[in-house]
């Protein structure tokens, strides 16, 4: 069990790490429609 | 053609890379349903070797070829944004105003057509993609496992505990790593879901806003933006609890062959080696430092968001060869004429003016131009006063009696100041401020204490009358305007 448990751990580490990064990512899009108002 | 309630062809033409986003995904679905045949082929080959049949070894290609069909579209989605962010970046280089919104604006809608667009295609592509994966890599854990057992079989003979828990439980099956990678996809299908209803309601905002008045552009783009936020804001949490619970699951499922094989024959070693272990672990965990790396300043950005004042939009364009005084009005800057004074040129409306006679013509064609497009309202009779700071206020009286004459009562000071800002992402940003200060042109006004700048403007809370000396400079008038204002006082100025 200890095994898969490391392996999957990792697997959902890069999941969400890769995530987080498309979340950021997108999200900047907003940043700059503030930057056409400032 | 309308798809979500947007128009395709419009959201194609106006996004980088938009046509080869579109065949991207036509060839991205096209792989993806090769890589899912070669899966269910795979299983033919899979029955042959459980009935004896050497087992041999399935080729990578059908692997490759799948991450590949669904890496595609992601990666056009990120060139054709990037692309927009650039415009955005290559728009600062413009010197022309307009030039410069319409590029910026251009950029800006490109980068939300890209998203629309693309996270319109992942939902279906990403959920296929991990069907595809799921049965191909099912099937080539099987195969090992089989082959593994014919390995066993040479030295230990068929009827080993090993080579017959080898046979019964080859590894995991599609019933297993399928529902495993059709989650992970619909995980993925989930956060383009968020986005694109996130990118669909800014795209219908940012439309929304085209006709409407500078002034409440900004305003209205703000709230458009806060009503589409919760959307963008909901994935992190709902994703993040939807991954955990599929680790949970991944765990004890990818698990089961191997324990089914040691209830046979407990002495087997685990289904993983801790070469396996580590090899897997570490590429996984490398991949999510790079990840998160990458993220970093994309965060810092976000949790910084750029300061958009709500109470105006932008009204000025920058005016070549005119130094506005430094100050901040407390009066909105509102849409009106716009008269330019520098020391060598008069301007109404970016026309030059030779003598103030011309510019009471002027002011009389765009008040009855005003009547013709309000009718039925009051016309608001204001001007809008953009002046050296080191022009006196002699240069200025004869224009100001002009624009009275011509029934310009009221006359807004006009400021803009720059705010140099630095950004984890976007870099440097110049932010312009605009604002005003209003006041009245005319005569005397009953009750109001006189101000000749001899002095120190009196105090109080009562309408201030000035009367400058001819000398006087406009960014001193300017001043004692701005905190007479600041003060709440209504302010004439007396023209000589």
């Amino acid at each position: 069990m200890l095994r898969p448990l490391i392996v999957i751990t990792s697997a959902l580490a890069a999941g969400l790490a890769l995530g987080w990064l498309a979340y950021h990512y997108v999200a900047v899009t907003e940043q700059y429609m503030r930057w056409l108002m400032v | 053609m309308t798809v979500v309630g947007l128009d395709l062809r419009y959201i194609l033409r106006e996004t980088p890379l938009g046509y080869f986003l579109v065949t991207g995904a036509g060839l991205a679905m096209l792989l993806l349903c090769l890589g899912l045949t070669l899966g269910a082929l795979r299983g033919g080959r899979l029955r042959r070797a459980r009935a004896g049949e050497p087992a041999g070894r399935f080729s990578w290609a059908a692997e490759l070829v799948t991450v590949a069909a669904a890496l595609l579209v992601p990666a056009l989605i990120v060139a054709s944004v990037q692309i927009a962010r650039g415009q955005v970046h290559a728009a600062l280089g413009a010197t022309d105003p307009s030039q410069k919104v319409t590029f910026i604006a251009r950029g800006v809608a490109g980068q939300l057509n890209a998203l629309a667009l693309g996270g319109q295609v992942l939902v279906l592509l990403l959920p296929l993609a991990g069907a595809a994966l799921g049965l191909l890599l099912a099937r080539r854990a099987q195969l090992g496992g089989l082959r593994r057992a014919t390995a066993l079989a040479a030295s230990r003979g068929e009827e080993a505990l090993e080579v017959r828990a080898w046979r019964a439980h080859p590894g995991p099956g599609v019933g297993h790593l399928l529902p495993l990678t059709l989650g992970a996809g619909v995980l993925g299908a989930g956060l383009c879901t968020g986005v694109l209803t996130w990118c669909t309601d800014l795209i219908r905002s940012f439309s929304a806003v085209a006709g409407v008045d500078p002034a409440d552009k900004a305003r209205l783009l703000v709230l458009g933006m806060d009503e589409a936020r919760p959307a963008l804001e909901r994935i992190p949490p709902v994703l993040g609890v939807a991954a955990l619970a599929l680790a949970v699951v991944a765990l004890f499922v990818l698990d089961a062959p191997a324990r089914a094989r040691r209830r046979i024959a407990p002495e087997l070693a685990p289904g993983l080696s801790w070469t396996a272990t580590l090899v897997g672990a570490g590429a996984c965990l490398a991949a999510a430092a790079i990840c998160a790396l990458l993220a970093l300043p994309y965060r810092a950005e976000n949790h910084d968001p750029l300061p958009v004042k709500l109470d105006g939009g932008h009204v000025l364009a920058p005016e070549p060869g005119i130094e506005l005084p430094p100050l901040e009005g407390p009066d909105r800057l509102e849409r009106a004429p716009v008269l330019t004074v520098r020391s060598q040129e008069v301007s109404i409306e970016g026309q030059q003016l030779d003598r103030p006679a011309r510019l009471a013509e002027q002011l009389e064609v765009l008040r009855h131009n005003w009547k013709l497009i309000n009718p039925g309202r009051d016309f608001p009779g204001e001007l809008l006063l953009l002046a050296d700071h080191r022009v006196r206020f002699a240069r200025l009286a004869p224009w100001l009696r002009a624009a009275r004459g011509a029934g310009y009562a009221g006359l807004a000071l006009g400021f803009m100041q720059s705010q140099t800002l630095e950004r984890p992402l976007l870099g440097r940003i110049v932010a312009s401020r605009e604002s005003a200060a209003r006041l009245d042109l005319g005569g005397a006004t009953p009750g109001a204490e006189p101000h000749r700048f001899s002095g120190a403007p009196p105090a109080g809370s009562g309408p201030l009358l000035l009367e400058p000396p001819p000398e006087l400079g406009y960014d001193r008038l300017a001043r004692v305007v701005v905190q007479a204002r600041r003060a709440r006082r209504a302010v004439t100025l007396l023209l000589p």
